[in-house]
């Protein structure tokens, strides 16, 4: 064994994590070579002194604090759970509204198809016009449902809720600026994930980069670091290149997640 | 009594006051693992406090074939990374020795058996502290947690043997500060010592 081979098992050594033919093999070394018998034991002494370093109690202040915050969390979860979104509050408003025997439920439903008939009958046709405002009015609602679902506890939810919200994301910047929220704040990656591959289609939108590079340093997940990245670059804008370069030099990344995207930026130069 | 993994699912999965029994399990360490990198009591009560959050924040993330510690470690370190950008340092400025060739030193007489004195542990401390944050990191994990070199590799995203180097390194360094210091502290009289590294 040679004085380069006994450094690589140093740290081994010391804790005492050496199989017993390596400990042998650094005894017989040892045995033979005094700068590496000096060396290891000048580093048992320090790594033995460290041992006898003591550790301190925490201030009750601790305690208080993560039990404060906790019981705060736990109220807050319990509120969301009790207070309903508006589609729940609807159903609830509904299943009071709607009569509970079978009788009168298909009395009801056969009043709604009869008057239903004689509205389609009477009506004409909706002119140009009238289409225009009700495919405005289903894109409102289609708005409205998508928001309100991203709103929601649960992450299918939300999942579903970014897809109501694709629809409209074209001609609503509320709706990007939701999206662009979702990406940077929601807890479930599979949410942001949906988030940004929504926002691919409006990656030339500067509100919409300028989001995603105020995000990426948030991004823990490779996975969502990966996609963040991924869309920044394609945009192809300095800035966008730049703010990929700062957060990669200074962010705790992947070392698979740091290899892909130092050769994306590679091709790109 | 459940394990710190069967507790993170059930805290995963909704039931979050068993976040309490993974806090009292580990308070103390994550505190004192803050303490040595910031050396700073308030910013360390700080960290443990940001730690939980992010436990609940990102407990989404918890994967069921996760190991807790590890990850726990992760979202600590992050934390701490955070509060070092804010200060305009960084955890992962390793030396730019890294990978440098370190030859074995030769030292004759070394006044380490001093260690043993309560003056020496206090010395020893200050030489904790003066180390590099990427150097003073590894040997807290490994030394003060008794994580294993495998497990640090998950925390600092490093293959085994990079970690295995810088415990190395880091052990060495320390030792010359140390020397250092004790050289400084007994005055003239005392026998020279030739440090190899000492970052002061």
């Amino acid at each position: 064994m040679s004085c380069r081979q006994i450094e690589t098992l140093t740290a081994d050594y010391l804790a005492g994590s050496l199989d017993a033919a390596e400990a042998r093999r650094i005894e017989d070394h040892l045995a033979t070579c005094d700068s590496c018998r000096l060396e290891l034991e000048s580093a048992q002494l320090v790594w033995d002194g460290l041992g006898e370093l003591a550790d301190e109690s925490p201030p009750a202040a601790v305690r208080e604090r993560f039990y404060g915050m906790l019981e705060g969390y736990r109220q807050a979860a319990e509120n969301e759970i009790r207070s309903p979104g508006w589609l729940e509050r609807l159903g609830l408003w509904w299943a009071s509204w709607w009569p509970q025997q079978p009788v009168r439920q298909l009395g009801w439903t056969l009043a709604a198809v009869a008057a239903g008939l004689v509205v389609g009958t009477r009506l004409t046709a909706p002119d140009g016009g009238e289409m225009t405002q009700l495919r405005d009015e289903v894109a409102g609602l289609s708005r409205l449902v998508g928001l309100s679902l991203l709103e929601q506890g649960s992450a299918s939810d939300r999942l579903r809720g970014v897809s109501y919200s694709r629809r409209g994301a074209a001609t609503d910047p509320r709706i990007l600026e939701t999206l662009v929220d979702v990406v940077a704040n929601d807890p479930d990656v599979n949410v942001r994930l949906a988030a940004i591959d929504a926002l691919a289609a409006f990656a030339d939108r500067e509100p919409v980069l300028e989001g995603l590079r105020r995000s990426l340093p948030q991004q823990q997940a490779p996975l969502a670091q990966l996609a963040v990245v991924d869309l920044l670059l394609a945009a192809n804008g300095g800035e966008s290149h730049v703010a990929v370069r700062r957060w990669l030099s200074e962010a705790t990344v992947d070392e698979t997640v740091r290899t892909y995207v130092e050769s994306r930026l590679g091709q790109e130069v | 009594m459940k394990s710190d993994h069967e507790l993170m699912i059930s805290v995963r999965d909704g039931r979050v006051a068993e976040l309490g029994a993974l806090f009292e399990r580990h308070n103390a360490r994550i505190y004192n693992f803050f303490l040595r990198m910031t050396r700073d009591r308030q910013a360390s009560e700080d960290l443990v406090q940001e730690a939980f959050v992010r436990i609940l924040k990102y407990r989404h993330t918890y994967r069921s074939d996760g190991e807790f510690v590890t990850w726990f470690y992760r979202l600590a370190r992050n934390a701490a990374n955070d509060h070092f950008r804010k200060l305009g340092r960084t955890l992962d400025a390793v030396s730019a020795d890294e990978e440098a060739v370190v030859e074995p030193v030769c030292e004759q007489d070394l006044p380490l058996a001093k260690l043993e004195s309560g003056e020496s542990a206090e010395l020893l401390r200050t030489a904790l502290d003066r180390l590099p944050e990427d150097k003073r990191e590894v040997l807290i994990l490994t030394r003060f947690h008794g994580l294993k070199h495998e497990q640090i590799g998950e925390i600092l995203g490093c293959k085994v043997g990079a970690v295995k180097v810088r415990v190395h390194r880091a052990v060495k360094q320390l030792r010359d500060v140390y020397l250092t210091l004790l050289r400084e502290a007994s005055g003239p009289s005392e026998p020279g010592f030739p440090p190899s590294e000492v970052p002061l």
